[in-house]
């Protein structure tokens, strides 16, 4: 669906990456990302690392096991991830943009890392407080 | 994979990536159809990039202006509540479709729309009053029109449901509150999954 991909880690060791085996985009279906959630809850699972690769680069989200910035031994609460499109300048060149959006969910606020994926454009890291909406968040699992 | 259709009095437009949408006092965007200050258009038209070329010279967008908070005049009809107004009377349509995303079946939230000055997506576009009222798909926005100018004022929609091509529909009116030309941008946006 773009040149960005996310690669996710699950509690049991699992690797799991967008658009491999059972993580295709499939006409109909839900996207990758929420089939996920659906198959981790199932199983009792949950995600400890996610990370996107966009053109043979890895980018992490800080995995269970952080050891930096202040977070040592603080493991979010849950990922998410959702995707951005917009379109812009209706009077104009009508611009379209689309971008991914990987959270990391802590107790009181959130990590965002936006990926620009429309033209390889940039990445940016925000962080917002945890009351964000979360379109499909991925089970809590402490 | 977006589609921007213009609901014309009678059938549709597709929009060019190009083309300009005009809210004007006449039937065209010559100087004598220029809406006056303090006044709301009257027609609203898709003109191409050249800003000549008429897009719906025959059949115009569905005009839709701002009478009250809680009023609109549709193609010069008798004012009703915006409680009344239909989708298919709105003058622009989005339609977000996952053609390019394989198909897939996606749940959309914080769908949101807003005219800006073109440079940062906070900023008003300036000497105007941007009036917009819409749906998410049958569901509208609210009862009153909102002042949708700049991205802190944005009009927002209902969230939907997965699905694989969710449409939104919008009905703009504009008031200048100054003399001279005014420009800028309209951005539609949604996040998805």
């Amino acid at each position: 669906m773009s040149n960005a991909r996310f690669r996710a880690v699950l509690s049991d060791g699992t690797v799991v990456t967008e658009g491999e085996a059972d993580w295709k985009v499939v006409p109909g279906e839900r996207l990758p990302w929420v089939r996920l959630t659906k198959f981790a809850e199932a199983q009792g699972l949950y995600l400890v690392d996610f990370r996107l690769e966009i053109n043979g680069q890895t980018i992490c989200l800080p995995p269970e096991k952080y050891n930096r910035f202040g977070l040592k031994g603080i493991p979010p609460s849950f990922y998410s991830l959702s995707y951005h499109i917009e379109i812009d300048d209706l009077n104009g060149s009508a611009d379209q943009s689309k971008f991914v959006d990987l959270a990391a969910h802590y107790k009181d606020f959130v990590i965002h890392l936006i990926q620009d994926v429309s033209e390889n454009g940039e990445a940016v890291v925000v962080v917002t407080s945890a009351e964000d909406d979360v379109l499909a968040p991925s089970p809590t699992g402490k | 994979m977006w589609t921007i259709i213009a609901q014309l009095t009678s059938g549709t437009y597709t929009l060019n990536p190009n083309d300009q949408v005009w809210w004007t006092a006449g039937t065209d965007n010559s100087s004598s159809s220029y809406v006056l200050v303090g006044q709301y258009q009257t027609n609203t038209h898709i003109f191409a990039a050249d800003g000549i070329t008429h897009q719906c010279a025959t059949n115009h967008v569905n005009n839709t202006k701002y009478i009250d908070s809680g009023h609109v005049s549709v193609n010069g009809a008798a004012t009703i509540a915006l409680s009344a107004l239909t989708p298919s009377q709105c003058g622009l349509k989005f339609v977000f479709d996952t053609t390019d995303l394989g198909s897939a079946s996606v749940q959309t939230a914080q769908a949101k729309f807003y005219a800006y000055d073109g440079v940062k997506d906070t900023n008003e576009m300036d000497g105007i009053s941007f009036k917009c009222f819409g749906f998410s798909g049958t569901m509208p926005t609210d009862i009153e029109w909102e002042t949708a100018n700049g991205s802190d004022r944005a009009l927002v929609f209902a969230d939907q449901a997965a699905a694989t091509t969710h449409t939104y529909y919008v009905a703009t009116s504009v008031n200048p509150t100054s003399s001279g030309a005014k420009l800028g941008k309209m951005k539609f946006s949604l996040s998805y999954v």
